[in-house]
């Protein structure tokens, strides 16, 4: 999967680990696994379904407070990283959304399949 | 006689007993009235601390209602100028977040300190709306076309 970031992802990134909150390891780590298998429980991949747009993942940096959110594209298979920040943050989004629920995301069988609780 | 019952030193000591709660009574009853009266200051206090938050709140609010409306016609102008909000955002938000973690913030009233936390969390809230909106929609803009999916870097 091709899988892209924002500028302003990424400069988010970089004040992250200027505030030593992930290190570029944590991240690098993170990266690899959702390229190789983005469903890996690892990452925790889970699928925001919104009012807004439908096609929005969250992954979690392995060991960390840190979130991430994902905006995918099935055909062709596309991923843009648009967001990351603390869980705080993140709750704060799912939140605000009323009808976001989580369910987790498969494109191959593009739509949801099990659903776990918020 | 009965005077002689109550000895000039007894007379005296019952006196000072009595002044003595009466001090007592009266520090106490000033001691509440001060209270009251740094209460009532800590409210004006915190009235004038209120009101910008409210105001930063309300501007954060109609902000992203712009962003909703407006941006993105131009991905190379508009994503500059929405980074610089993004940056401009992101910068009160640590600040807010800041305040909310502060102990001392604790050393209010209790009421006081809940209003003060509810009015900050609101704000930070919407702080953290609107940068995400933004980061959303650079994405969606960036996704929905070949020439600008090439405006992204590389992950």
């Amino acid at each position: 999967m091709e899988v892209k970031a924002t500028i302003i992802f990424l400069k988010k990134l970089d004040v992250l680990v200027k505030k030593e909150i992930i290190s570029y390891a944590q991240y690098r780590h993170l990266r690899c696994i959702y390229k190789k298998e983005p469903l890996n429980h690892k990452i925790r991949p889970h699928k925001i379904q919104c009012n807004k747009n439908d096609n929005i993942i969250s992954l979690s940096i392995p060991n960390t407070q840190i979130r991430l959110l994902v905006l995918i594209l099935c055909k062709p298979k596309k991923a843009i990283f648009v967001w990351i920040g603390k869980h705080r943050e993140y709750e704060t989004i799912i939140k605000d959304s009323r009808n976001c629920k989580k369910i987790t995301f498969n494109c191959d069988k593009s739509e949801a399949n099990n659903i776990t609780s918020a | 006689m009965i005077c002689n019952a109550f000895s000039y030193e007894t007379q005296s000591n019952v006196m000072q007993e009595l002044f003595l709660s009466l001090t007592k009574s009266v520090k106490k009853a000033m001691s509440a009235y001060t209270q009251e009266f740094l209460l009532e200051k800590i409210e004006v206090k915190t009235f004038k601390l209120l009101i910008p938050i409210y105001m930063a709140t309300s501007e954060v609010k109609s902000f992203r209602d712009m962003i909703a409306v407006y941006y993105i016609n131009d991905i190379d102008v508009d994503s500059r100028v929405l980074n610089y909000f993004y940056e401009r955002l992101e910068e009160s938000k640590d600040k807010v977040e800041l305040l909310l973690d502060k102990e001392e913030f604790y050393k209010f009233s209790p009421i006081i300190a809940d209003r003060l936390r509810i009015s900050l969390e609101e704000l930070y809230n919407e702080l953290v709306n609107v940068s995400f909106d933004i980061s959303l929609k650079i994405g969606e803009y960036c996704i929905g076309s070949e020439s600008n999916y090439n405006f992204l870097e590389k992950a």
